[in-house]
């Protein structure tokens, strides 16, 4: 990423994350700061208070703890609960893992995709769905599985699974 | 330590406990194949292409580099086994490797394509596509090219164990993964180019050699970089005469400044030709006018105002050949002892008195470093890199003196963010009365317990911390201090005698000296010491000082305030590699020869004797500096007969006791200084010369004189800016 796009984008995510957020994420790294290898759970309460982990948050967490801002990048990009982009309020996330998949979650997913008009990793224009592919939710005797914040649907059919969503203001 | 017996391929040796697999088998004269592993990182596992068969384990095959070794262990390091799992892994690298190796810098000295010619492979299993990411263009010096990465880590391990910066990391996952920077942005760093130097692959190249040279073309030359005052070992890396690219020697350690910093000397700018002053305007003219010219109004300035109205600057750049004939030429050819260098002012109180450096390497081996110059990495890199090593490596404590934050913070067991003058008052305190606060108690509790101490000296020290530092190491086992030392040979300078109340060796200036001298160098000499750079100076406006021979320094580029009164001089001869500032000025400019075009010795701030050695043939017309004035002198009627600086430096051992036996790449000790323990101070105050660092870059870590302005690789350095 070229300086500029940087700039760019850091403009954009200084609208999101306002001084709240920052003294929020302040006590989280005051608690923490101290404890070896914490990074995970700063990370992981960082992103409830923003939402995600754009980069300014990551270089300010980083700069808690002590820490090079490459490896808190390295870290909120190894693991997929971490999201670097904004999240809708409510995350969908349609099971993908073989189970699932046999069940025929992939009609499921092209259905949401095509009904809520995005593509996997995106947020919806309103900002109130985002969308996710994931592997194996350990949940495969309900197969095939749709995840919505966090409740847990088993055996959805593509046909109904837009009824499920729509609960969801 | 106890040892253990290992049986590696058939031979019994006998290891040390704790040894690894692979350490044994090194041991042992057995090669074991590796990628991810370096002597100088911790053990990582990342590539698996140094398993070794161990009999009796459960396992088939064992990781080397991981493994430690136990007694009695019965190893193989090659067996059909073997070379199939070695060349699978081989052949798993390749399935995204590019392969571009006519076009890689690397090629010839890449450890991948090594090891791939060397298990040869045949055609790939794998019909995958190759992972093409274009190259990254974006970083100053430094490009990447990640398809070509084989995720060793050695460059995020090097950038964070040794250098505690932590610019690389590995990101993303699986197939993904590469190593990057945050959000990929350029590099922010200090430009090292350790992980370069460490990277098996061509993953990460310079632009200062790119397209430059195949590697088994370059030769290369053991020398001494001539930037700061640790005198770095480098190897000049030349093709057809020319410097390519450098690299480290000695120190295993080079940082921007010496790896990438020495293409000042090629700068298009270089002085090639002697110039002299012909109605008002500076033209070319011929060595022996030049010559003549310096020769003649010398003369005639002698006997019209008196020797003591001509005076010399040396440098602390030169080799200590160069300086020991300059202060000779000025004391028995001139005549007087008006000589000095501008450095002392840059210098810290003490040094050379209470202050001999230890052995930079052997910083490790004390049980506490305290840091009293919180840029101690800026101003000497392998200083800052000795301290990271022992924190990381041996486990030493750290107490930082920072009232900001930089990359020691990340690595101190205690940081006391105050200023120095304080921090040393509330560590005397503690350490006296137990009262303080709590971070100056944990501080002093642990300098109490070490049985030895590391003080890193700052770069200037104030009349106050001055006796502070002495209070504190008064109070402490055993402390060693090492001072931080800006310029490649002020060290040697001072040897030199390049002082005016101070013959070579250290010998003050008085009848007997004198006379011991007059008697060496078979020559009347002045009877009394002469002005110092500050006097000099301030001699020059009221007209005390007529004639003014500056040999490698700028002072009107490092103060510009100083260009005024240098025009008031009578006469004003300038030797350098560049048209500087000063220069401009001068009535005679002579082209010097730069460290890289020629031999000597610099002795660096451990005052370790080194040797500097040709890589280049001098630019254009340029001479070595000793061999300049030699001319000069013997054109005023002196008697220098030097055939080499190898007959300077057998005079030199015949009068500094401290070079008699001085064996090269070998300190001198403290004891061998008759100002050890002394009050002399060696430095020089001024409230209005040269007050202000020059600091010709965003950090002091890029700055070093006006020498590295010059230098169009470390010119490209950009700082990445973003807000938080």
């Amino acid at each position: 990423m070229s300086n500029e796009a940087v700039a760019q984008q850091t403009a954009t995510d200084n609208e999101v994350i306002g001084p709240e957020m920052y003294r929020k994420i302040d006590a989280i790294i005051e608690k923490y700061k101290d404890k070896p290898g914490s990074l995970i759970p700063v990370l992981q309460q960082a992103q409830d208070v923003c939402g995600y982990l754009p980069h300014i948050v990551q270089r300010y967490v980083a700069k808690g703890m002590k820490m090079s801002p490459s490896v808190v990048f390295g870290v909120a990009t190894f693991y997929s609960f971490f999201t670097l982009v904004p999240r809708g309020k409510h995350v969908i996330r349609v099971c993908l893992g073989t189970a699932c998949y046999v069940k025929r979650s992939e009609e499921i997913l092209e259905k949401i995709k095509d009904e809520l008009d995005l593509e996997v990793g995106e947020i919806t224009r309103d900002k109130k769905y985002s969308l996710e592919a994931v592997r194996c939710l350990g949940a495969c005797g309900l197969a095939p599985v749709v995840v919505i914040g966090q409740d847990t649907y088993g055996d959805v059919a593509a046909t109904k699974v837009m009824d499920i969503i729509k609960k969801y203001e | 330590m106890p040892n253990m017996t290992v049986t590696v391929d058939g031979k019994k040796i006998e290891v040390p406990l704790g040894s690894t697999i692979l350490e044994a088998c090194t041991a042992a004269g057995s090669r074991v194949p590796t990628l991810c592993h370096d002597n100088k990182l911790h053990p990582f596992g990342a590539c698996r292409i140094c398993l070794v068969e161990v009999e009796g384990t459960p396992r088939k095959f064992t990781p080397s580099c991981t493994t430690p070794a136990t007694d009695n262990m019965v190893v193989k390091t090659t067996s059909p086994g073997l070379i199939e799992a070695r060349r699978m892994v081989l052949e798993l690298l390749l399935i995204k490797h590019p392969l571009d190796c006519p076009v890689c810098d690397k090629a010839g000295e890449c450890s991948l394509q090594d090891l791939v010619h060397e298990y040869g492979l045949g055609p790939s299993r794998f019909d995958a596509e190759k992972g093409y990411l274009p190259p990254d263009y974006e970083s100053a010096i430094i490009e990447r090219n990640i398809s070509r990465c084989i995720l060793c880590g050695k460059c995020v391990r090097i950038c964070d164990e040794q250098n505690a910066v932590g610019e690389w990391a590995f990101t993303r996952r699986g197939t993904r993964a590469r190593i990057s920077t945050d959000f990929d942005r350029p590099l922010d760093c200090e430009f090292c180019g350790e992980c370069v130097e460490i990277c098996p692959v061509g993953a990460l190249t310079t632009r200062q050699f790119k397209y430059k040279a195949r590697s088994w073309n370059l030769e290369g030359t053991a020398s001494v970089c001539n930037y700061c005052g640790c005198g770095c070992g480098v190897s000049y890396e030349t093709r057809e005469g020319r410097i390519m690219r450098v690299g480290p020697a000695r120190s295993n350690y080079l940082c921007t400044k010496g790896r990438f910093g020495w293409d000042a000397v090629h700068h298009a700018e270089r002085l090639t030709t002697p110039k002299m002053r012909v109605n008002g305007e500076l033209v070319d003219c011929t060595w022996d006018e030049a010559l003549s010219i310096i020769a003649t109004n010398l003369k005639v300035i002698k006997s019209r105002h008196g020797a003591e109205k001509i005076g010399g600057l040396g440098s602390v750049r030169t080799t200590n050949e160069d300086s020991y004939v300059f202060q000779k030429f000025l004391r028995t050819v001139v005549e007087t002892n008006n000589i000095d260098t501008l450095a002392r002012l840059k210098t810290p109180k003490g040094l050379n008195t209470t202050f001999f450096s230890g052995e930079l390497n052997k910083m490790a081996s004390h049980e506490v470093i305290l840091v009293l110059d919180k840029n101690v990495g800026e101003i000497n890199p392998l200083t800052g890199i000795e301290i990271v090593r022992a924190v990381n490596k041996k486990d030493r404590k750290l107490i930082l003196v920072n009232e900001e934050f930089n990359k020691f913070n990340k690595i101190a067991t205690v940081v006391l963010p105050t200023s120095t003058v304080n921090a040393l008052e509330d560590l005397v305190k503690a350490l006296s009365s137990g009262a303080g606060s709590e971070e100056a108690k944990r501080a002093a509790a642990m300098l109490k317990a070490a049985k030895n101490v590391a003080i890193i000296v700052p770069a200037q020290l104030s009349n106050n911390e001055f006796p502070l530092i002495r209070d504190l190491a008064g109070k402490l086992t055993e402390v060693t201090y090492y001072p931080l030392v800006r310029r490649s040979n002020f060290q040697g300078s001072l040897d030199m005698g390049v002082m005016p109340s101070y013959y070579p060796g250290y010998r003050k200036i008085d009848e007997a000296s004198t006379a011991d001298f007059a008697g060496l160098w078979n020559a009347v000499l002045p009877e009394t010491t002469g002005m110092n750079a500050v006097e000099m100076i301030k001699a020059i406006t009221p007209g005390k000082l007529a004639a003014l021979y500056i040999m490698g320094d700028d002072p009107a580029g490092s103060d510009p305030g100083l260009k005024g009164i240098l025009q008031k001089l009578e006469f004003l001869v300038v030797q350098d590699i560049f048209l500087t500032e000063t220069a401009k000025l001068a009535h005679v400019v002579l082209p010097a020869a730069s460290s890289t075009e020629k031999s000597g010795t610099f002795t660096n701030l451990e005052r370790r004797l080194q040797q500097v050695n040709k890589a280049e043939e001098p630019i254009g017309e340029s001479r070595p500096d000793w061999e300049i004035i030699q001319d000069i002198a013997r054109k005023m009627g002196g008697s220098m007969k030097y055939g080499s600086t190898r007959d300077i430096l057998a005079e030199i051992r015949s009068v500094v006791p401290a070079y008699k036996d001085l064996a090269l790449g070998a300190c001198w000790s403290r004891e061998k200084s008759p100002l050890a323990g002394m009050a002399d101070d060696l430095s020089l105050t001024s409230d209005s010369i040269m007050k202000q660092e020059v600091i010709t870059a965003e950090r002091l870590l890029f700055s070093s004189g006006m020498t590295i302005t010059r230098s169009h690789e470390i010119r490209t350095i950009r700082h990445y800016k973003i807000e938080v």
